[in-house]
This record gives structure tokens, sequence and C-alpha cells, in this order.
């Protein structure tokens, strides 16, 4: 398969326009330039999204010697949360049905699953996820895993907050 | 298991949980949304020539000759169709019980239409969600030379002529963007943390997730129990969280027709033992693709 990065923390690049900011022109300043050094729109792109560092695994990691082959995401990317732009490693894999077609029938099917407790070590590399997102692309389907946010300072401040509260 | 209470000890019992876990139902949600954008802007896959009958050549069409102005024939069929999309909001463990806490979809898919104008990062994101995959074509078709199949844009794109291809690929800018979308939702749970483990990460949430909490401070609606949402929920035997008993209870009260059950005989909560894995995936492969 084809791979593809993608990442959602955006850039300002040179191409591709896909949401013009201007604000940071004054009127004033606007009078006093050529036309040729007029602002460019902010422009975003793809751009190649530095590797991510592998995540400790699951104890359930465990393939009895058996070799496991994992399959390859299509895109790896960093998906802000709604609620606060934290971003999120995630990845895309899509079905064989999509990138070798032997039929232009495709059903759009979208699966997310979600990985097991990060603090014993759960993440998308888990054993089970990767199973369960093989038999998913098996079955046409484009699937998407990704990291549950999860650090030690957030941890940390939880716990601060119930201390508060206890 | 010693180290999960320990770790929740502070949430444990105080009937209260406003932080256990709502981070991670937000996060799993913002995830759904992005790829949703994805999926819904992915233009119809691509055949080789040489995998493809040759029959289904692209037939003559009054595209080859555009008509006047900006109108393309195969544009005009779609107007106001709906389009449909699966989605299967599922996990594994921790996974299935925030899965299974997330709101229903058509509220979900809210956050498609209308991004949080506080979160400029995440609407900025959507587009390049949308973008990327209107591209996924030009980034993934240059050692394709000639494309046939059944008459739809992805096939004409290629067999236009390069001008005509500018007017296609403005074209395919909007696919999806104006479209109804029918979503229907699925829930896939394996190995599942019913109560207690579960109320220990997420209070009463925790409960509630699976239909067993009455009452709760927190009375949001899942999508899990809409009732149209149909779910796998698979477990083993021998599961050291939630035990089989409690299982059993679980699956009794919920069975029915869109709530499959499946108890897997000699499997723990990893999936270790031996044969036990194949079971695993061959239940879910028939689930999900039926």
């Amino acid at each position: 398969m084809i791979s593809l990065s993608v990442p959602c923390n955006l850039r300002p690049q040179t191409h591709f326009h896909l949401q013009p900011n201007l604000t940071n022109t004054t009127p004033i300043q606007r009078k006093n330039i050529t036309h040729d050094t007029v602002p460019r729109p902010e422009i975003y792109d793809i751009e190649p999204l530095q590797s991510i560092p592998p995540t400790p695994s699951y104890p359930s990691t465990h393939t009895h010697g058996k070799s496991t082959i994992m399959p390859t995401p299509s895109l790896n990317l960093q998906i802000p949360s709604y609620l606060d732009a934290h971003l999120l490693d995630a990845r895309v894999y899509l079905p064989p049905s999509y990138t070798a077609p032997v039929t232009q029938h495709w059903d759009r099917k979208l699966a997310i699953i979600g990985h097991p407790y990060a603090p014993l070590g759960g993440s998308y590399d888990d054993h089970i996820v990767l199973e369960v997102v093989k038999t998913l692309l098996r079955a046409g389907w484009v699937v998407s895993t990704f990291n549950f946010r999860y650090d030690l300072e957030k941890q940390k401040e939880n716990k601060d907050t119930l201390d508060e509260r206890g | 298991m010693w180290l999960i209470v320990g770790y929740y000890r502070g949430a444990h019992g105080k009937g209260r949980t406003s932080w256990t876990g709502k981070l991670e139902v937000k996060d799993f949600v913002s995830v759904v949304v992005w790829c949703s954008a994805y999926v819904q802007s992915l233009p119809p896959p691509v055949i080789p020539i040489r995998t493809s009958s040759p029959r289904l050549t692209v037939p003559a069409s009054p595209l080859r000759a555009p008509p006047e102005g900006k109108e393309v024939v195969a544009e005009k069929s779609e107007e106001g169709e709906v389009e449909k999309m699966e989605l299967l909001i599922g996990g594994y463990s921790y996974g299935s019980l925030i899965a299974s806490l997330t709101p229903p979809v058509p509220d979900i898919l809210k956050l498609l239409e209308a991004p949080p104008p506080s979160t400029p990062a995440f609407a900025k994101a959507l587009l390049t969600a949308k973008e990327s995959a209107r591209r996924w074509l030009d980034t993934h078709s240059s050692t394709r030379t000639s494309y046939s199949g059944t008459f739809n844009r992805a096939a004409v794109h290629a067999a236009l002529q390069q001008e005509e291809n500018r007017k296609l690929e403005c074209e395919q800018v909007h696919h999806g963007v104006d479209k109804k979308w029918k979503v229907t939702a699925r829930y896939l749970l394996v190995s599942p943390l019913l109560p207690p483990i579960s109320s220990f990460m997420m209070g009463f949430a925790g409960m509630k997730a699976w239909g067993l909490g009455r009452g709760s401070v927190d009375e949001e609606e899942r999508g899990i129990e809409a009732a149209g949402a149909r779910v796998l929920a698979v477990y083993g035997d021998g599961d050291t969280f939630t035990g089989i008993r409690k299982y059993r209870k679980w699956r009794e009260k919920m069975e029915g027709e869109r709530w499959r059950g499946v108890e897997v005989g000699g499997a723990g909560h990893f999936w270790r033992e031996e044969g036990v894995m194949e079971v695993l995936v061959g239940q879910v492969e028939e689930w999900v693709r039926g």
C-alpha cells in the first residue's frame, strides 16, 4: 500500500489555498506595498509528518512466537481534539477494495477502534487492536486507530484535582 | 487489577467523575469526525485498465464534448442525492468502554457541519481531511495512464483531455460537500469492561455505559443506546477483568435483534489462548461483512 503522510498540524505554505487570512495586514500597511509584495493569503498544504515515536504496548502484545504481519497505514497523522486542539496520534488504513479495486462499486464504510488502557501500556499498536484492524480491512472498511491522550503531567493534574477535592 | 484501583482510588466511591474518561470520549469523537470528513471526500476508487473487463471502457458520453457553460452532466444526477456511509465505533477493553460512551452519531456529525469556533485548529484539520481525500487520485494515480470502468467521475477524469481534466478536478473539489449523508452506526465491543471494573475507571458513566446503571448524575445520551444501532460484543469466558457471570447476565439483558453477544470458550481478556484469536477474528469478520 502506498503511504501518504498527512498531518493536521497545519503550517502556512505556498500553493494550496484553503483559508485566506489577511487580518494581520492593516489598511495602512496595504497602502504602502506594491502589487508584487501583497502578502499572499495564508495557505495550508500537506507536509510530511515527522515519524511518531513508538508507543509502549499493552501486556497483551504477545504473539506466541507467531509472526504478525502489521497492516500499513495509508496516513499517519495528528488530529486535533475539537475540545482543546490537543494533538492525537492517529492512523488511517485504506482497504484493498479502495487502493486496488477490482470493481468500481465501493461502499463507504468507516471504523474507528479504541485501544486498551494506556496506563497499562495500551496503544494503537496493541496486538488485538491490530487484528481487528486487519479483519475490517479485509471486509472493505476504512479503519482508523489513534492514541488516547495520556501523559504523566495530565495524570498528576488529575490527581491534584482529586486531592484538592478530597 | 490493583494498578487500576490504585490509580483511581480517589475517584472510586465519590459518586461523581467529572473528569474520568470524559476527555477520552471527546478525543474519540474528534477522530470520528475527522475520519468521516476524509471518507466522505474520497473520490470513488479507480481501476487500472489491465485488471478490468474490456467492455467496461468509458462509454461515449456528453462529457467527451462537454456542453457549453460549466454544466457537467456527471454532476447533475448527484444533486440532492443522498449518499450512504456506515460508521463503526468500536474498541477493545478500555477502548470499547470509551466507544460505548460516545454520543449518538447525528450529534457527532454536527461537529463536522459546524466545528466549534473555539477550536479553529480542529476546523482547519477538517479542511485538510477533505482536501487530502480529494487529492487521493492525484497522489496515487501517477503511474496509471488510462482508466476504465463504469461511468463516473473517476473514470472520466482519466479519459478526458488535459483541459477537460482541469474542469473535472474543480468539480471533484466539491465532491461530498453539498451532499446529504445517511450514516448508519454500529458498535463493536471486544472484551468490554463491565462494572465494577468499568466504574473504577469511569464512575457512574462506566455503569451507565452498558445500560446497567440506574440513575446517574450524567444523563447524556449514548449512541450505543440508539434504537437503530447494531452491537456486537465478543468476550472470553475466562476474562479476568469481568467475570463470566457478569457477562452472561449482561448479554441476557441486552441481546436482541440488533444486539449480538458472542462468548468465546477458553479465551481470557488478552486472547492469548490457543485458537481463540481465530474465533474472535472469524466472529468479527462475519459481523462486519453483514
